[in-house]
């Protein structure tokens, strides 16, 4: 084939084709296929899905199936596949209840032995399930009968060194041929109906009628009178026409549209009159078998002058990877399942092999990571080592005891960080009271450890009679001054109130973020003006009136020992003598 | 093909396939146990390696910090020679009656709970350990203003350190002439009780690390 239409075939070609293509790599490089019908059979070797040779054999007589014999040792590794095309094969379309798609089979299976004798090959093809209604199961039930001829056959291939992959029907595998056919030859009618007629050499005329793509009738008959191009194709007409005609009871309509495609001889197929089916058919095709090869990219099947469909049937069948049917005597059944069960045990070795070999692998790229590792490591530990070394050369040559002088300067920082001295919070607080107008009577201050959560929430729930738990972070410690202010110069209370106010805003603004209150003051306020004062809000009216004994009043100023320390940025505390006390 | 020639060659593969698989599984086994200890090897390596890095990071640390503070250290020796940082009752018993007689102070009672070592890595090092003990000072005083004198005394001149944890003052009588002229004949006079309670801390003696201090003065 020339480069530029085989390209064209791959680009055209679509599933078939490529699959094709594909298979040879998954199956068997070569295989034979053994075309057999009433008037003899024709030997196909395929090798890489190419024809290599053809053999034809009029009869079983001992010297044809000898020398058939010498040419399929050749290669006794090639499959052997075996395609009936004889008179003496029934099907029976057949209707079962809807059961579940897993109890078919048994069904069918049955069924085949009630309908079949027990030697017949048989088996069926699954046609799918009613529409509409019960939704019945369609199925064709298929047997060949094992008349005197095919034994001699199948006797003759069970003795060959050669394994038997099945026995396939021309009728059956027309499904599969069809389809491949209506892509390459041209646009689709979108016909249900197809009618498929080929003029074989070793079986006649195999007609084989499709609905909606699945078989569900076919025919075979011999050609009658001479064998000239235009009675062959009188009988292929007639043929035809007697099998619409048996369409037409088998529910076919004309308006579901039926497209043809005949395969013969050229000669044939210029005697054939088209006219006679323009009433029921929508597309004709009559191609010879070299077209037909051509279309399916059968290299080597035909030539042009080949006027029978046989041997590119037989290629076809014998390429493909899928088929409708195939079908076993017991004895290649039998050899079939355990040829099965060494394919799966093959493909079980090879994904455990692989398995293991990909497991290798992982572990000798987890091995190479470690080993790069490693030497990352290994030269990390070299430079910290030279480091160390360096900083050890260094410390020696400073004649340094480093650790216990580390230890002291560590002691000594602790030191410092534990004093504490409340005269810079008392410096603050004596700024502020005005010396004419207020003396302190008593100071009581204490500085709170800082606690850790769980100390802290121990004293809650101490105090609280459970167990709390505190979030957040520790508890700083706290500083609480509470002073006992005396007032001498003050008589009444409208003198007071703004005296304190006053001396509270002063406190507040001199120790910022502090809290500063009232918690004690004299019975002669009422508990509404305790409040104003204690809390800076406006309730109440003041008492006025003098007041005769002196105002003792005391105020708590507390803060942590963060806000403590932002104090010390105020001016260093320098003690005044105290308000309310004198010098001797 | 005959039923027993491919019976015995299902046979025959699959006792190869055994055969390769376990020869296979039992190489990738010993890789795998090889994989396992380079692991652990280089697991081993990277250990060291880190320890190492820690502890060349702590020394250069600790030597950064010794040759950054070295007036701190030697302001520890010098204190330590001259036992500023270490605490004792007699220390407190001598520097309280000083502040007796300085601060006009008057009924002392000095009270002095037993000097601990403290637990916890800040104050206990391998090279020393911080003590503390509680101390309870009541007294009466002519003036607050003599108080808080006595307590910028203590900060300053107390040996270690002073953590001030309560202070309580209240005065007693208000000033009169009379309490004034008394005051000026007897030189003290219980106008302000008060307690001051603290924590002192110091450190343990340590050998004096004169020679360091001298090189890092260098």
């Amino acid at each position: 084939m020339a480069l530029k239409d085989k390209a064209h075939s791959v680009r055209s070609g679509f599933g078939e084709v490529v699959a094709n293509k594909k298979a040879s790599l998954l199956k068997s490089s070569t295989r034979y296929v053994l075309f057999i019908g009433d008037e003899g059979a024709i030997l196909v070797y395929l090798s890489d899905n190419v024809v290599k040779s053809r053999q034809y054999i009029p009869d079983t007589s001992t010297l044809n199936l000898e020398n058939l014999r010498e040419t399929i040792i050749k290669d006794t590794k090639a499959a052997l596949l075996v395609v009936v095309d004889t008179i003496d094969q029934s099907y029976i379309q057949q209707t079962l209840p809807p059961v579940s798609s897993m109890s078919i089979k048994k069904l069918i299976r049955r069924r085949l032995e009630r309908d079949f004798a027990a030697n017949d090959i048989k088996g069926a093809v699954i046609l799918g399930r009613e529409a509409a209604g019960r939704k019945d199961w369609n199925f064709m039930m298929i047997s060949l009968e094992r008349t005197p001829l095919l034994n001699t056959w199948i006797e003759f291939i069970e003795s060959l060194p050669n394994r038997l992959q099945g026995f396939y029907l021309v009728a059956a595998e027309a499904e599969i041929l069809l389809r491949q056919l209506e892509k390459q030859v041209g646009k689709s009618s979108n016909a249900e109906w197809k009618f498929f007629v080929s003029h074989n050499k070793v079986s006649g005329f195999r007609q084989v009628i499709l609905h909606k793509g699945r078989v569900v009738f076919t025919r075979m008959s011999q050609p009658l009178g001479e064998s000239t191009p235009e009675v062959m194709a009188g009988n292929i007409e007639q043929e035809m026409l007697s099998t619409i005609e048996y369409m037409r009871r088998l529910s076919f309509d004309p308006q579901q549209g039926l497209d043809v495609y005949i395969v013969a001889s050229g000669a044939i197929r210029s005697a054939i009159d088209n006219s006679k089916f323009s009433a029921s058919v929508k597309q004709m095709h009559v191609l010879t078998p070299y077209e037909v090869a051509e279309h399916l990219d059968i290299e080597g099947a035909t030539q042009p002058a080949d006027q029978f469909g046989d041997v590119v049937l037989a290629a076809n069948i014998g390429r493909s990877l899928r088929h409708v049917l195939t079908l076993h005597t017991p004895q290649s059944q039998k050899f079939s399942q355990l040829y099965q069960a060494m394919l799966g045990q093959r493909l079980a070795a090879g994904v455990l092999i692989g398995m293991v070999v990909l497991y290798a692998l992982s572990i000798f790229v987890s091995m190479y990571g470690t080993f790069l590792d490693a030497g990352r490591q290994e030269t990390m530990k070299i430079e910290q080592q030279k480091k160390l070394d360096l900083i050890r050369l260094a410390i020696r040559q400073s004649a340094l005891d480093v650790e216990k002088t580390n230890d002291l300067i560590d002691l000594y920082s602790q030191l410092e960080k534990e004093r504490f001295s409340p005269l810079l919070l008392l410096s603050k607080i004596q700024g502020v009271l005005k010396p004419n107008t207020v003396t302190v009577k008593g100071i009581e201050l204490s500085y709170d450890e800082p606690k850790s959560n769980s100390q802290a929430a121990a004293q809650l729930g101490a105090l609280a009679g459970q167990n709390l738990v505190v979030s957040g972070g520790d508890v700083p410690a706290n500083i609480v001054a509470s002073l006992t202010l005396e007032f001498p110069a003050i008589n009444t209370l409208e003198a007071f109130k703004p005296v304190s106010t006053q001396m509270l805003a002063d406190l507040r603004q001199a120790l910022p973020g502090f809290d500063i209150a009232f918690t004690r003051l004299p019975n002669i306020f009422s508990e509404d003006e305790k409040l104003d004062m204690t809390f800076g809000g406006a309730k109440g009216a003041a008492q006025s009136g003098n007041v005769n004994q002196s105002l003792d009043v005391v105020i708590s100023i507390s803060g942590n020992a963060g806000l403590y320390k932002a104090l010390a940025d105020s001016p260093a505390p320098v003690m005044q003598p105290s308000a309310g006390e004198q010098t001797p | 093909m005959k039923y027993e020639v491919l019976l015995k060659q299902v046979i025959m593969e699959a006792a190869l396939s055994v055969g390769v698989l376990m020869l296979m599984g039992g190489g990738v086994y010993y890789l795998g146990i090889l994989a396992d200890d380079y692991d652990t090897q280089t697991n081993v390596l990277r250990r060291e390696a880190s320890q190492l890095q820690q502890q060349t990071s702590e020394l250069q640390t600790k030597f950064s910090k010794v040759r950054a503070n070295a007036d701190v250290y030697q302001e520890v020796l010098e204190k330590q020679g001259k036992g500023t940082l270490s605490i004792s009752r007699q220390v407190a018993r001598d520097k309280f009656n000083q502040y007796n007689d300085q601060y006009y102070l008057g009924n002392l009672r000095l009270t002095m709970s037993g000097i601990e070592e403290l637990s916890g890595s800040q104050y206990k090092r391998p090279s020393g350990t911080i003590q503390a003990s509680e101390v309870s000072v009541n007294f009466e005083a002519v003036s607050d203003e003599y108080v808080y004198d006595m307590i910028n005394a203590m900060q300053q001149q107390l040996s270690g350190s002073v953590k001030l944890t309560r202070l309580s003052l209240q005065r007693q009588r208000t000033l009169s002439d009379d309490i004034l002229r008394l005051i000026s004949q007897k030189g003290a006079f219980p106008l302000v009780v008060g307690e001051v309670r603290f924590k002192w801390f110091g450190m343990k003696p340590l050998d004096a690390e004169e020679n360091n201090a001298i090189e890092l003065l260098k």
